[in-house]
């Protein structure tokens, strides 16, 4: 504690360059905290997505567009290790202004078992499947439309979607219920039998996907199998995909934001630790003389050390905290303000593990670029360093 | 012109001085290499798509596709909506007087097994189909016979998904053998499976097409095209240029990863700014001495200050190109693939330019303060300077 002042008086010798270091260092952990927690943000999807849970979709174009007949839900839940079935359709449209699409998935009673993610209570369920024009909307979906409970939400659709001939759709919010982890921008949960009755005759009966829920997550890879070699041969094959498996594909195409992470972080810390390391080493050597000097007075090597040491930390740690606090900030970003390009970026997560690896980077970029001086401070002689001042 | 000319002469005098002052070089360079070469290579995934979907795509060709969808992927036109889009007037024609147009079928054909790995997507193309893709050739193997239940694969979806002749692909009727691989100019088909559209669709039982690809008579024809196609009351159908509509798709499939690139790129500028505005800062208060004696010998304050800024420059554009070939090295060429795409890296020259101008902006900006700096001081204190 007593060292504060000679380290304080080293670090503002040059105020300036003091505070342009801390930005520079700031820039670099505000880059470090974005990339890091962005892919917390992608982790957390993939978490969250269960295996338990499966997905079975058409598995090539149909004649009738790429839809599966509902007769095929018998069938799955026959299938060893199946426990429930739901269907689940979406339906497309705008809402006032065509740009402001949006859509409405469509459930049916078996996604009071399958769909863990809807965070619905008993007693809605029994609402929504009672309702046939109900609709809720999770708090996102309920933000981005300005609709609250007890509001109509009137769809407009393209000609075609329903059996009247009518493009307009009257449902009523029964309510607003919790987001999902697994769904960035909020999801609508409407009412499949009323859907399906509405819709033409030749599209009556069909889903375009079914969730399924399994009693063994260890064994989501066979099922999904099972499953599609239940239809291989039937007119309406499927491709059954364990929900976790899906989450890892979305987000690991490509050259993905996940595999990018430590190349990008990486670059900004040694872009930062050069930096730092010859801000530190030029001070030093600035000030052989006055280190002469407190070795005279008796200073042991290791008092130097933790000076130098210090003396390198400080600005580490501002930016650290600078850095990290922006990223968190941008994580807060109300992102429909951005422009419409932005928007789409997911907002990264600053976990409590983000926040301890951006501890342990500040406190080896002020070790590393600390050490050289360090070793220079010990090799000193004091007596030609004392002669020099 | 004299200034110009003084402030070239300072440059070459504090080239020459760099080797004393390793590291002031050093870090400029290498931070400008990081914030390039960082763009360079996450941008070389947006730059590849939208390579690919220029190169095997044309302005005078058109796609028509079902209005509801607005892609390739429904299937929806029947044998009479293509009947009635191939009647449309602007149109070219073929050699032997039919019209050269072509409808064909796009989807996703993944295996029981392994598609996590991913897998093509499967295009049939009609009889004009080859001769609408220019830059078609037949790598190895040979091409599909109409009726016979076989695909050939382009070279960039071999490289991504690990096949070759003799792989197998399955479709709703069993697995079709791959009997040839092509290339096709870098272009999107290079990434997918092709096979006869009629074939495919009498045995998988798809009973509709997903685009008509049509080579119009001249660029202009288009408007009229779509006009005719867009109000006829028996097609509900939209036309786009192939060159527009393949660019869309890259754009919607890359939005995501470019944005991404340009708000990291962002804080690593904003972070190698102040980093270089620090070093040049305290460079230039140690060579203070150094620039005073010039000015004392009538080396004018402009002069000077112009050096500061070519200095930076030089280092910045040296920087920028140390981090443009080591994304290029590292990506260039590089297939990486997704669910049922391939997609081959381009750090491309554009991307090269890109970086320069980036390196470029930021030497201009980091270097003002010290330049003004310079331009300020006083020779008396100058030389005085320890």
């Amino acid at each position: 504690m007593k060292y504060i002042p000679l380290v304080w008086s080293a670090m503002t010798r040059k105020p300036a360059e003091a505070v342009l270091v801390c930005l520079a260092v700031t820039a670099a952990f505000a880059l470090f905290g974005t990339v890091l927690g962005l892919r917390a943000t992608f982790n957390s999807l993939i978490d969250n997505a269960r295996n338990d849970r499966l997905e079975a979709d058409p598995r090539f174009p149909l004649p009738n567009g790429m839809r599966l007949p509902l007769a095929m839900r018998s069938q799955i839940a026959r299938i060893d290790g199946v426990t429930a079935v739901a269907s689940d359709s979406l339906l497309r449209g705008y809402y006032q202004d065509p740009h402001n699409t949006g859509r409405i998935t469509m459930v049916d009673e078996g996604m009071r078992d399958v769909g863990y993610d809807f965070k619905l209570t008993a007693a809605q369920w029994d609402r929504l499947f009672a309702t046939p024009t109900g609709v809720f909307l999770s708090r996102k979906a309920a933000q981005n439309w300005n609709l609250k409970e007890g509001d109509v939400l009137p769809l407009t659709t393209p000609p075609g979607a329903r059996a009247d001939g009518a493009t307009y759709w009257r449902f009523q919010v029964l309510g607003v219920v919790p987001d999902k982890p697994t769904s960035l921008n909020g999801f609508i949960l409407g009412n499949y039998k009323y859907f399906d009755t509405s819709r033409p005759l030749q599209e009556q009966g069909t889903t375009m996907e079914f969730r399924i829920a399994i009693k063994d997550a260890a064994r989501a890879d066979e099922t999904s199998l099972a499953i599609d070699r239940l239809f291989a041969n039937s007119g309406t094959p499927t491709l059954t995909i364990p929900e976790k498996s899906n989450a890892q594909l979305t987000f690991n195409s490509g050259i993905s934001a996940g595999s990018a992470t430590w190349p990008v972080a990486g670059a900004g810390l040694f872009m930062i630790l050069l930096l730092v390391a010859n801000a530190i080493a030029q001070s030093v050597r600035e000030r052989i003389p006055e280190f002469a000097v407190l070795r005279t007075l008796g200073f042991q090597h290791r008092t130097l050390g933790t000076l130098v040491f210090l003396e390198a930390a400080i600005p580490c740690v501002i930016g650290g905290i600078f850095g990290t606090g922006l990223a968190a900030l941008l994580s807060r970003l109300p992102m429909h303000h951005l422009p419409e390009n932005l928007a789409h970026l997911p907002a990264p997560t600053i976990s409590p593990p983000v926040v301890m690896t951006a501890v342990g980077f500040v406190i080896l970029l002020a070790l590393a670029s600390s050490v050289i001086p360090i070793l220079t401070l010990r090799r000193m002689s004091v007596v030609d360093a004392l002669a020099a001042g | 012109m004299g200034l110009l000319k003084q402030g070239l002469i300072i440059l070459r005098l504090n080239l020459m001085s760099l080797p004393q002052r390793p590291w002031y070089a050093v870090i400029i360079v290498s931070s400008m290499a990081c914030v390039v070469g960082v763009l360079l290579a996450m941008l070389s995934e947006t730059a590849g798509m939208l390579r690919a979907s220029r190169t095997d795509s044309s302005s005078q060709r058109a796609l028509v596709m079902p209005a509801a969808a607005g892609n390739e992927f429904s299937n929806s036109l029947t044998l009479n909506d293509v009947a009635t889009i191939i009647s449309a007037p602007g149109i070219a024609r073929q050699p032997n007087g039919s019209p050269a147009a072509d409808a064909e079928i796009l989807f996703w054909a993944p295996p029981y097994a392994g598609y996590l790995g991913g897998s093509p997507l499967l295009q049939g193309l009609g009889t004009a189909g080859l001769s609408l893709h220019p830059h078609f050739v037949l790598v190895s193997g040979r091409l599909y016979q109409t009726g016979r239940q076989e695909l050939i694969i382009g070279i960039q979806a071999a490289r991504a998904f690990g096949l070759k002749v003799g792989d197998k692909a399955l479709l709703p009727s069993g697995e079709w053998p791959i009997v040839g691989i092509f290339a096709a100019g870098g272009g999107l088909l290079e990434s997918r499976l092709v096979g006869d559209a009629a074939t495919i669709m009498t045995t998988c039982k798809i009973s509709g097409f997903g685009s008509v690809l049509v080579q119009l008579d001249d660029l202009q024809a288009f408007a009229a095209f779509k006009q005719w196609l867009t109000t006829n009351p028996a097609l509900m159908v939209t036309a786009e240029r192939q060159s527009d509509y393949y660019l869309r798709v890259a754009d919607g499939y890359s939005a995501f990863f470019t944005e991404l690139a340009y708000v990291v790129g962002v804080i690593m500028a904003l972070g190698a700014l102040f980093g270089s505005v620090k070093i040049m800062h305290s460079a230039a208060s140690t060579r203070a001495r150094e620039i005073a004696t010039l000015r004392a010998m009538g080396y004018g304050s402009l002069a000077a200050a112009l050096a500061v800024l070519f200095e930076m420059v030089v280092l910045s554009l040296t920087g920028a190109c140390c981090g443009a070939a080591i994304a290029w090295l590292l990506f260039n060429g590089k297939v990486v693939s997704g669910w049922n795409i391939a997609v081959e890296l381009s750090v491309s020259p554009r991307l090269f330019l890109l970086g320069l101008g980036w390196a470029l902006m930021l030497a201009i900006l980091s270097s003002l303060p010290t330049a003004i700096r310079t331009a300020r001081l006083s020779v008396a204190n100058g030389l005085r300077a320890a």
